[in-house]
C-alpha cells in the first residue's frame, strides 16, 4: 500500500469524524506528517486518552500521567497523552454521555460490552474506528502478535473479520485461571483426611469439619462466585450458565437432568448443616469472618483477594492456619474437572475515535504495547528502578515489592507498569509469579488450571445488534426465575420433585430462542 | 391557625381580573417570581424533551432527537413480563405498609419529645435519633444483616424460647417486616425534624388557655397540639402518598435472595436487573415515566380530598 | 408553677424511658461504625456479630484516608459549593415559597402545579447534561450549584410554613406602606426561623451528601466534590478485591475499616450542623409577635 493511499484513508477517516464534530479534542496544528513518524518524535504531540483510573493509581494519583509508567513512554515516544479520567464506579454513564453529545477523545479504553449491541454496534455507530488498513502499516507489532496466535486473534475481530480493537492479551494460560475451592489443609492434616477429589470426598472432608473440627457452616462462600466457577455444578457436567458440551453445542445448564443432581446434593448438604446457614446472603465479609474464626473451614475465592488475604489475616493469629486449593471436584475418582474459572485469552482493550485527526499516529502509539521494549515496560517498568534482570528473568526490585512507605504491591507496580490491570500489550507470566508470592498462591495456579474450562466455557462471539437485544430481554426473566428456583431448591421451599415443571416453564419463557442466537454467534465464531 | 386559613379565603376575589391591574398590584411579588420561574423553566422544563426516550429505541450515538420511535414497545415488555403482577403487587405492599407504620412514627417522636421537660435530654436524643439518616444503605444493610444472620442476635434470643437458628432474610414472610421496621428506625428521627420545627410555632397560650379550662394532657393534645400542626402533617401525608410507587432499589437489592423474591422484588429492583443486562436506558425511562403518571395521579387526588375535607393543599 | 398531677409524672418518666430506648436503638449504627473505624484490619475482619466496642485498635485507616491528596481539595471544593450553594438555594426558595404563599395571587394555582409536576416528570440524565452545558456551566463548580438549587418538595415545606402565618400581622405592616420585599425581611423571616432553619438543614445535607452531578458535569478531578472523592475511595477497594483474582492481599484486610472510616470522614462534619439549628426549635418562638 502507498504512502498516499495510507493519508487518503486517514483524511477520509477524518472527514467522517468531523460530520460530527463539535469540539476537536487533536492536537492543535503541528500535525507530524507522516513520514518522519519515528519514536521518539522530533516535534512533540498531543494526542487525548480517556481510561478508566485504576484504583491501584487513583489511591496516590489523580492522573496517569502522573505515573513513571506514561512519563517514560512519552519520553520514548514523543507523543503527550492528555488523559481524562471518568469517576470509579461511573464509567458507563460517563462514556455514553461523550457519545452522546460528540466528545470522544483520540484513544479510549472502554468494555464494548457495556455498550447496548456491543463492539458491532459500535462499529456500526461509527464510534470506533476499524483498523485493518492502518495495523498492516502501522502495528507491525500486534500484527506479527496475532499471527503467531490464532487463538489470540479470534477474539479480537468481528465475524467479518474487522479488527477494531488494541487488545490485552493474557500470554499464558495460567495467567487466566486465578480463582476455585480452597480449604483448611491444616484440619485435614488433624484428621488425617487428604484433599478432596470427588463431591463424596468432600461430603466426608466437610462432616468432618463439622462433627470434630467445630466449623458451624463449614462450606461458606459468596453465592455469586460459587455459581459463577461452578464449583460443584461441574462435577455433574453441568454449569450454571450457558456453556459448550464436548460436541461445542450450546446448552443452559439450569435445565438439564444433571441439574437437578446437583441441586440434590446442594440440598442435602444444606440439610445436613454442611453448607453455610446464610449461604444465600453472605457477602465478602461475612464469609472472611467465618473463616478466619474457624466457622467455616473450605470456601470459595481467589488467589489474591481470598486466598492470599486470608493467609495474611491469619499469618500471626493462628501460625497453623494453612488454606490450600483444592481442585474443581469430580464426580468420580480421577476424572478431569469439566469446569472452572477461566477468562478469555484475549480481550478488547483501546479504541481509536473517528474524532482522532492522526489515527496513524494513535497506532502507532498503541502498538508500541506489543513491542519487545513496550512489553518490558508494561509489564515490569523501567530497568533498573523497578526490575533488575536476574539469570535472564526481569525481578521486581524492592521498591515494588517492598515499598519503603508500605504500599502494596498492586499500588506500587502500577507507578511503573499495567501488568497488575490491563492494557493494550501482552501480559507476562513472570509477573504473577512474583505478585502471588505465597507457596499457596503459587499451587493454586496449578491445581486450578488443571481443568478442561477452557472447552466448555462460551466463547467471546460477537452476536449482532438486535441478537443481543432480544437475549437479553429474553434471558432478564428466565435469569430471575432460575435464581429464585435454585435457592427454593435447595433450602427445601420448593420440592425436587417438581423440577420437570420448572424446565417446562423455563422453556415457555423462550429458553430455547436465546440458546439458537449463542449458537449461532459461537457457530459463526468458530468459522472466523 | 385555623383563623388564618379562614382568613386567608375570606380575602375577596375579583371575577376576572385583568392581568395588568394584577401585575402591577403585585408587582414586586412577581420581580421575585421571576429567577424562581427561569430556574424552573430552564433546568427542569428545558431537558422535559427527554422524556421521549420512553416511545424510542434510545442509541446515544443517535441522539434523543434522532432514535427512532418504537411506539409503546417498552410499555409492552414491561407489562407483559411475567413478572409484572407480582412486582406491582410487592411494590404496593411494601408502599402502604411504610406509609401506615412509618408515616406517624415521626409524628409520635416529635410529640413525645415535646412533652419532655429537660432540655439536654430532649436534644440529645433529637440529635441522636436523626443520625441513622447518614449512614449509607450499604452499611445499613450490613448491619440488618449481622442482626437477622443465623449468629445474630435476634436468634440468640430465639434460641432461648426454643427456636432453631436460621438466616432470617431467607424467609419469604419476614421480608417485608424487616424491610418496614428498619425503614422506620433509619428514617424516624430524620423525619421528625420538620413537625419538631411545626411544633416549636404552636403559640404557648392556647395551652395556657386549655389549661385554664381543665383541659389535660391528653385534652391538650387533641385540641391544641394536633389542629396546630395539621396543615405540615397533611402536606407531608399528601407528599408521601405521592410517592407509593417510589422504592428505592439499593435496600432491596441488597437484602433480598431468591428464596425471598416473592415478596422482596419490586418496580425498581427489577429496572435495576434488568438494566444491568440490557443497558436501555429506553426501558427503565418507560417504567419511570409509569410510576410517575400512577404518582402524579395519586397526589391529585390526595390534595383534592384534602381540599375538601380539611382546606389543606399542595395547590 | 402549675402542679403535676400523677398521671403527668408517670406519663413522664415512661416518656423518658422510652425515648431513651430509641436514643440507644438509633446511636446503635453510628456506634458500629465509629467502632469499625479504629478497629485493625485483622480485628475486624475476625469479628462476628453486633459491635460495642473496637476489635483491635488502629487509626491507620483514618490517616490512609486523610493522606489522600484529592481529600483535602474535596473538603475545599464541597465547602465552596456548601457555602454558595446554600445562599443561592435559600433565596430563590424563600423569594418562591412567600410569592407563592400569597393568597389571591393571580396565577396562583396554575404556576404551582406547573412546579409540582417536576417532581413527578423529568427528562432525564442526558438532556440535562445539555441544558447545563449549554448555559455554560459544565466543568465548573457552579454546575453544581445553579442547576439544582431549588428542591421542590423544600419549596412546598417552606411555603406551607410561610402560609401558617397569620395575615393580620402583614396586614398591619402593609398599612403602614411596607412594601413586599420589606414585609417578607421585616415580618415573615422572623416569624419563620424553625421551618428556615429546618430548611437549612435540608439543603446543606443534600449539597453535603450529592455526588451524582459532580459525575455528570466535572471532567477536571479537581474540582471534584468531597463524597465523589470518598466514594472513589470505597469503590477502588470494592473493585480492587474483584479484579485479576482479588487484587492484593496487603490492602485486602484493611479495607473493610477503610470503608468505615470514609464514612465517618464524609458524615461526621455535617452531623455537627444539627445542633446549631436546634436552638431556632425552641418552644414559643411566636410568643409576643402574635399578640397583636
Amino acid at each position: 500500500m502507498s504512502w498516499k493511499k495510507v493519508v487518503g484513508l486517514g483524511v477520509a477517516i477524518c472527514i467522517a469524524g468531523t460530520t460530527f464534530l463539535t469540539g476537536c479534542t487533536s492536537s492543535e496544528g503541528g500535525n507530524t506528517s507522516v513520514e518522519n513518524m519515528e519514536f521518539p518524535l522530533k516535534e512533540s504531540v498531543t494526542l487525548t486518552y480517556w481510561m478508566p483510573l485504576n484504583a491501584s493509581v487513583s489511591k496516590n494519583h489523580s492522573n496517569m500521567n502522573d505515573t513513571k509508567l506514561y512519563q517514560e513512554l512519552e519520553k520514548r515516544t514523543g507523543v503527550k497523552m492528555e488523559f481524562q479520567h471518568p469517576p470509579l464506579g461511573q464509567e458507563k454513564e460517563q462514556f455514553n454521555l461523550m457519545v452522546a453529545s460528540n466528545e470522544l477523545p483520540d484513544i479510549y479504553e472502554y468494555d464494548m460490552l457495556l455498550y447496548q449491541g456491543g463492539a458491532q454496534k459500535a462499529l456500526d455507530d461509527e464510534i470506533i474506528i476499524p483498523l485493518n488498513e492502518l495495523m498492516e502499516q502501522y502495528a507491525p507489532n500486534l500484527t506479527a502478535v496475532l499471527k503467531q496466535n490464532p487463538e489470540w486473534d479470534k477474539n479480537v475481530k468481528t465475524d467479518d473479520g474487522t479488527y477494531f480493537t488494541f487488545p490485552f492479551i493474557r500470554g499464558d494460560d495460567r495467567l487466566r485461571v486465578y480463582a476455585g475451592a480452597m480449604l483448611r489443609q491444616d484440619w485435614l492434616d488433624d484428621l488425617g483426611l487428604s484433599v478432596p477429589e470427588t463431591i463424596s470426598d468432600w461430603e466426608t472432608v466437610l462432616t468432618a469439619f463439622k462433627e470434630q473440627k467445630g466449623a458451624t457452616n463449614p462450606l461458606s462462600f459468596e453465592l455469586k462466585k460459587f455459581k459463577l466457577y461452578n464449583i460443584v455444578a461441574g462435577a455433574y457436567g453441568v454449569a450454571n450458565d450457558m456453556f459448550l458440551d464436548d460436541d461445542g453445542t450450546v446448552q443452559f445448564g439450569p435445565m438439564m437432568p444433571a441439574y437437578k443432581e446437583y441441586l440434590t446434593t446442594l440440598k442435602r448438604w444444606y440439610d445436613k448443616g454442611l453448607l453455610d446457614r446464610d449461604f444465600a446472603t453472605s457477602d465478602g465479609a461475612a464469609v472472611t469472618s467465618k473463616i478466619t474464626t474457624g466457622k467455616a473451614g473450605a470456601t470459595v475465592g481467589g488467589s489474591g483477594g481470598n486466598l492470599g488475604n486470608y493467609m495474611n489475616l491469619m499469618k500471626n493469629q493462628d501460625s497453623k492456619f494453612n488454606l490450600m486449593p483444592a481442585p474443581y471436584p469430580t464426580l468420580h475418582q480421577g476424572e478431569r474437572p469439566k469446569f472452572g474459572q477461566i477468562d478469555p485469552a484475549s480481550g478488547q482493550n483501546a479504541f481509536i475515535s473517528p474524532m482522532c485527526k492522526q489515527p496513524e499516529l494513535a497506532v502507532k502509539y498503541l502498538d508500541y504495547g506489543y513491542s519487545e521494549e513496550g512489553h518490558m515496560l508494561f509489564n515490569f517498568g523501567i530497568e533498573g528502578q523497578s526490575y533488575t534482570m536476574q539469570d535472564g528473568k526481569p525481578v521486581y526490585t524492592q521498591e515494588i515489592s517492598n515499598h519503603p512507605a508500605g504500599w502494596g504491591f498492586a499500588e506500587s507496580l502500577t507507578q511503573y507498569a499495567r501488568a497488575s490491570s490491563n492494557g493494550a500489550f501482552v501480559q507476562d507470566y513472570d509477573y504473577i509469579e512474583q505478585y502471588c508470592s505465597l507457596p499457596q498462591q503459587q499451587a493454586a495456579i496449578n491445581v486450578w488450571s488443571d481443568t478442561d474450562a477452557k472447552k466448555h466455557a462460551m466463547p467471546p462471539a460477537t452476536p449482532t445488534t438486535e441478537e443481543s437485544q432480544r437475549y437479553a430481554q429474553l434471558m432478564a426473566d428466565i435469569d430471575t426465575y432460575c435464581e429464585e428456583m435454585y435457592l427454593k431448591f435447595i433450602l427445601g421451599s420448593e420440592s425436587l420433585d417438581n423440577f420437570d415443571t420448572y424446565v417446562q416453564h423455563i422453556k415457555e419463557m423462550g429458553i430455547e430462542e436465546a440458546i439458537k442466537i449463542q449458537q449461532e454467534a459461537v457457530g459463526r465464531y468458530n468459522q472466523r | 391557625m385555623k383563623q388564618a386559613i379562614s382568613f386567608g379565603q375570606a380575602v375577596p376575589r375579583q371575577k376576572k381580573p385583568r392581568l395588568l391591574r394584577e401585575l402591577a398590584k403585585n408587582k414586586y411579588i412577581y420581580i421575585m417570581l421571576v429567577p424562581f420561574l427561569l430556574f424552573y423553566i430552564i433546568f427542569m422544563y428545558g431537558p422535559m424533551y427527554g422524556a421521549m426516550i420512553a416511545f424510542k429505541d434510545f442509541t446515544p450515538k443517535l441522539g434523543i432527537l434522532g432514535s427512532p420511535w418504537v411506539g409503546i414497545k417498552h410499555f409492552e415488555a414491561f407489562f407483559g413480563s411475567i413478572y409484572f403482577w407480582r412486582l406491582l403487587r410487592n411494590t404496593i405492599s411494601i408502599s402502604l405498609q411504610t406509609l401506615v407504620f412509618g408515616f406517624p412514627a415521626p409524628i409520635i417522636l416529635a410529640l413525645l419529645l415535646n412533652e419532655v421537660r429537660q432540655a439536654w435530654f430532649k436534644k440529645t436524643v433529637q440529635t441522636i435519633s436523626y443520625m441513622p439518616h447518614f449512614i449509607s444503605l450499604v452499611v445499613v444493610c450490613g448491619i440488618i444483616k449481622i442482626f437477622t444472620g443465623s449468629e445474630g442476635i435476634i436468634n440468640d434470643f430465639m434460641v432461648q424460647f426454643g427456636q432453631e437458628r436460621r438466616d432470617l432474610l431467607l424467609d419469604p414472610a419476614l421480608f417485608q417486616p424487616i424491610y418496614v421496621i428498619s425503614d422506620i428506625w433509619q428514617k424516624i428521627g430524620w423525619e421528625s425534624i420538620i413537625y419538631l420545627a411545626a411544633l416549636s410555632s404552636v403559640d404557648q397560650e392556647l395551652y395556657e388557655a386549655a389549661r385554664i379550662d381543665g383541659a389535660g394532657k391528653w385534652r391538650q393534645l387533641l385540641s391544641v397540639t394536633l389542629p396546630c400542626i395539621l396543615p405540615t402533617i397533611v402536606v407531608m401525608l399528601i407528599l408521601r402518598v405521592g410517592s407509593m410507587m417510589n422504592i428505592g432499589f439499593e435496600k432491596i437489592i441488597l437484602l433480598y435472595n431468591g428464596n425471598t423474591y416473592e415478596t422482596a422484588d419490586v418496580i425498581s429492583s427489577y429496572v435495576y436487573r434488568k438494566g444491568i443486562q440490557e443497558f436501555s436506558y429506553s426501558f427503565s425511562t418507560a417504567v419511570g415515566l409509569f410510576n410517575s403518571v400512577i404518582n402524579f395521579f395519586l397526589v391529585l387526588s390526595a390534595n383534592t380530598i384534602s381540599k375538601k375535607v380539611n382546606d389543606t393543599s399542595l395547590w | 408553677m402549675i402542679k403535676r398531677s400523677v398521671g403527668e409524672r408517670i406519663f413522664e418518666i415512661i416518656n423518658i424511658i422510652i425515648l431513651t430506648l430509641l436514643g440507644l436503638i438509633a446511636l446503635y449504627p453510628l456506634w458500629h461504625v465509629l467502632m469499625a473505624s479504629i478497629s485493625s484490619g485483622d480485628g475486624l475482619a475476625r469479628h462476628t456479630g453486633a459491635m460495642f466496642v473496637p476489635a483491635g485498635f488502629s487509626l491507620k485507616a483514618y490517616r490512609l484516608v486523610l493522606e489522600t491528596p484529592m481529600v483535602l481539595k474535596g473538603y475545599g471544593n464541597t465547602l465552596y459549593i456548601l457555602v454558595f450553594g446554600l445562599a443561592l438555594s435559600m433565596t430563590m426558595t424563600i423569594l418562591g415559597a412567600f410569592a407563592l404563599s400569597r393568597k389571591g395571587l393571580y396565577g396562583r394555582k396554575v404556576i404551582l402545579l406547573f412546579i409540582i409536576f417536576t417532581m413527578y416528570f423529568s427528562g432525564g440524565m442526558i438532556p440535562f447534561y445539555f441544558t447545563v452545558k449549554n448555559v455554560g456551566l459544565a466543568d465548573t463548580r457552579w454546575a453544581l450549584i445553579v442547576p439544582t438549587c431549588v428542591n421542590t418538595f423544600n419549596f412546598i415545606i417552606m411555603r406551607t410554613g410561610f402560609e401558617a402565618i397569620p395575615v393580620s400581622l402583614e396586614e398591619s405592616a402593609k398599612i403602614d406602606g411596607a412594601n413586599d420585599f420589606v414585609v417578607l425581611w421585616k415580618i415573615i423571616l422572623p416569624l419563620a426561623k424553625p421551618i428556615i432553619a429546618v430548611i437549612v438543614l435540608y439543603y446543606a445535607v443534600g449539597i453535603w451528601n450529592s455526588w451524582f452531578n459532580a459525575m455528570l458535569f466535572l471532567r477536571n478531578r479537581e474540582l471534584y466534590p468531597l463524597q465523589l472523592v470518598l466514594r472513589e475511595i470505597l469503590i477502588q477497594n470494592d473493585t480492587a478485591a474483584m479484579t485479576m483474582g482479588g487484587g492484593d492481599a496487603d490492602t485486602g484486610m484493611l479495607n473493610e475499616v477503610l470503608k468505615y472510616a470514609t464514612i465517618c470522614v464524609a458524615t461526621i462534619p455535617i452531623l455537627v450542623i444539627y445542633p446549631f439549628l436546634q436552638k431556632y426549635f425552641a418552644k414559643g418562638v411566636m410568643v409576643g409577635a402574635v399578640k397583636g
